[in-house]
């Protein structure tokens, strides 16, 4: 497991997010820890360029220590979308989940406890 | 004095000039670097403008495509666009086949082209076809315009701006580009022929100056920009001779490490001031680049009172992404438009320009809510991919009392009655940009006497720690009690829940029926 984080310096400061890799089979494994927002969600995009490099067939965002999330992130997750055969959101928080569901993406990500 | 001492002297002198040189030099190379950078940002402003430019006139083809030329439809969406209070003196609608084109209809002033058929032909009937916006300038005549034809094989719509006389123009005191002097051509060259506007008296602009091609449509304008004063700040245009004076009396003391520290600190502080100075500059950019793709004004809605308001989010960069528009297709129907599309940037602002501008083009065309976002989302999936949207769209019948909203991953409007309020419960659909297999779906509401829609972007109730749920439920409270006009209850509501340096823009717009 590695991982990458962002934190605050200079004007617009960063929100704290790490991003943890792991695989399970062909499932790849992209655990999100802290606030996904504008400021972060270059950190994701690099983590997930290097997940996808071994081609997973789906992708799991374990969300189960992500305590926000804005439209940005999920632009993030919608793009990934595209490039791997399924997307699963794993134990979104409360807030977290609201978000997915005020878009109208509660069908098109699938939730999964 | 002896010979070691005139040795450290005359060293010590040559060093100060050296000193004084260097200082000028990074000064020199601060400024033109700054120069570089703040006249690409301008370029960067005139590009952006390009879509609002060329949207107008492509939707305004696309509906006459669609509906055969209308010349009532083509009338009704072109009077926002041309007149006194619009973007161009004149918007013309043309007719291309076989032989001249043939002007079906104008709003606004006379198009200056109508009477002279060779021009016509020029530049409306071998308008590149299809894709491209055809520049034209016009200045000979005794009112220079500049002209823009966008065409396609059938038709042609083609606008004129009109240049002041003496081609002077004033950049205004609060744009970030205030302290420059400034001159714009069409097409690449400095010649006065091809001038459009400066706030010079003597032209070529001279002293340090900075010029870049910005290519536009099927043209190109020139741009060249002169600072009034020094960009790295006050202090810089005088550390050449602070570094002089310093050095003298240094010298004379024979401290030549004190010399070098002031030298480093001086450059180290100025640094840090042009970068300060530069950010503040960028974010003013964001700024007047997000006002100027919104709607300047609303339109008079009889029956109604309507408002909006835009605030910009945190000292970021970047400009926003959320836009707003009112648009009225037919007398006593208002179609109300928010979203909020997904990232910040240039990139962003001219996707969110794009949709707004087509938008209005459906909705002239008489589409309903769900057929437009079915529409932009078609869009955005071929134009820009990789980008995704929310947008709320509502079709308000004044008189009949109702409205029909369709959502595509847009928060739900709230509505204000004299018992209270509620938000309306609004099937949101996926966002623009991710394929919707079923299409969007309506919902029609009726409403109450002197109720009131409020229509937001999510950068109003969004807040770390807390649920959308509670920010809805927030300004829901908040929106409860009496206000004696609509832009007090909204000003009320901004001030309410937006305090600080709020990360992400909000938007706010608002139609209050009167009776």
């Amino acid at each position: 497991m590695d991982s990458l984080s962002g934190s605050g310096n200079g004007p617009g400061d960063r929100a704290p997010l790490t991003v943890d890799l792991s695989a399970d089979g062909t499932t790849a494994v992209v655990a999100l820890t802290g606030e996904l927002d504008i400021s972060n969600v270059s950190v994701l995009t690099a983590k997930l360029e290097e997940a996808l490099q071994a081609s997973p067939e789906v992708l799991v965002f374990d969300m189960s220590k992500l305590r926000f999330l804005d439209s940005s992130g999920i632009g993030t997750i919608l793009r990934v979308s595209t490039r791997v055969g399924a997307v699963r959101l794993r134990r979104p928080s409360d807030i977290v989940g609201q978000v997915i569901r005020h878009m109208g993406l509660a069908e098109v990500l699938s939730i999964e406890a | 004095m002896s010979l070691l001492a005139a040795v450290v002297t005359a060293l010590g002198l040559a060093i100060t000039a050296l000193a004084a040189l260097g200082a000028n030099a990074l000064y020199n190379r601060t400024e033109n670097r700054l120069l570089e950078l703040r006249v690409k940002d301008a370029g960067s402003a005139v590009t952006s403008e390009l879509p609002s430019v060329q949207t107008p006139l492509a939707s305004a083809v696309a509906l006459a495509e669609a509906t055969e030329g209308s010349v009532a439809k083509f009338k009704s969406f072109a009077g926002s666009y041309a007149g006194p209070s619009g973007e161009f003196a004149s918007m013309s609608l043309w007719s291309l086949g076989p032989g001249s084109p043939a002007l079906l209809s104008s709003v606004g002033a006379a198009p200056l082209l109508a009477g002279m058929p060779t021009l016509v032909r020029r530049y409306i009937g071998q308008a590149p076809q299809g894709g491209t916006l055809n520049v034209a300038p016009l200045f000979g005549f005794s009112t220079p315009v500049i002209g823009y034809t966008f065409a396609t094989a059938t038709y042609a719509v083609y606008a004129e701006t009109i240049l002041p006389d003496d081609r002077r123009g004033e950049i205004a005191k609060t744009s970030p580009f205030a302290g420059f002097n400034f001159a714009l051509y069409v097409g690449k060259s400095e010649s006065s022929a091809d001038l459009i506007e400066t706030n010079l008296d003597h032209l070529p602009v001279g002293g340090r100056h900075y010029g870049i091609n910005i290519p536009f449509g099927n043209s190109s304008f020139a741009l060249v920009m002169s600072p009034k004063g020094s960009l790295s700040g006050g202090l810089d245009e005088e550390s050449p001779w602070i570094a002089l004076g310093i050095g003298i009396l240094i010298t004379v003391a024979a401290s030549l490490t004190t010399e070098r520290l002031i030298r480093q600190r001086s450059q180290a502080e100025d640094l840090a001031r042009a970068n300060r100075d530069l950010y503040a500059a960028q974010h003013d950019i964001a700024v007047t680049l997000q006002q100027a793709m919104l709607p300047a004004a609303l339109p008079d809605v009889p029956g109604t009172e309507i408002f909006a308001s835009y605030q910009p989010g945190v000292e970021g960069i970047e400009v926003g992404g959320d836009w707003y528009d009112v648009f009225v297709p037919r007398e006593g129907t208002a179609l109300l438009m928010i979203g909020d599309v997904v990232g910040r940037g240039l990139r962003s602002a001219v996707v969110m320009s794009s949709l707004r501008h087509t938008a209005r083009a459906y909705a002239a065309q008489g589409d309903p809510p769900e057929v437009i976002l079915d529409r932009l989302s078609s869009l955005i999936r071929s134009e820009h991919e990789g980008y995704f949207a929310t947008v709320l769209c509502a079709e308000v019948d004044v008189e009949g009392r109702k409205v029909r909203v369709a959502s595509a991953g847009h928060l739900p409007p709230l509505i204000l009655t004299s018992t209270g309020s509620r938000y309306l419960p609004v099937d949101s659909q996926p966002p623009l940009g991710v394929g919707v297999a079923k299409g969007y779906t309506i919902a029609t509401f009726d409403i109450p006497t002197g109720a009131t829609l409020l229509a937001y972007t999510d950068g109003l109730i969004e807040r770390r720690g807390t649920s959308l749920d509670e920010g809805m439920e927030k300004l829901r409270q908040a929106a409860e009690g009496p206000s004696a006009s609509l832009s007090e209850l909204i000003g009320r509501l901004i001030e309410m829940l937006i305090s600080g340096h709020p990360d992400d823009d909000a938007a706010i717009l608002g139609l209050r029926w009167t009776h």
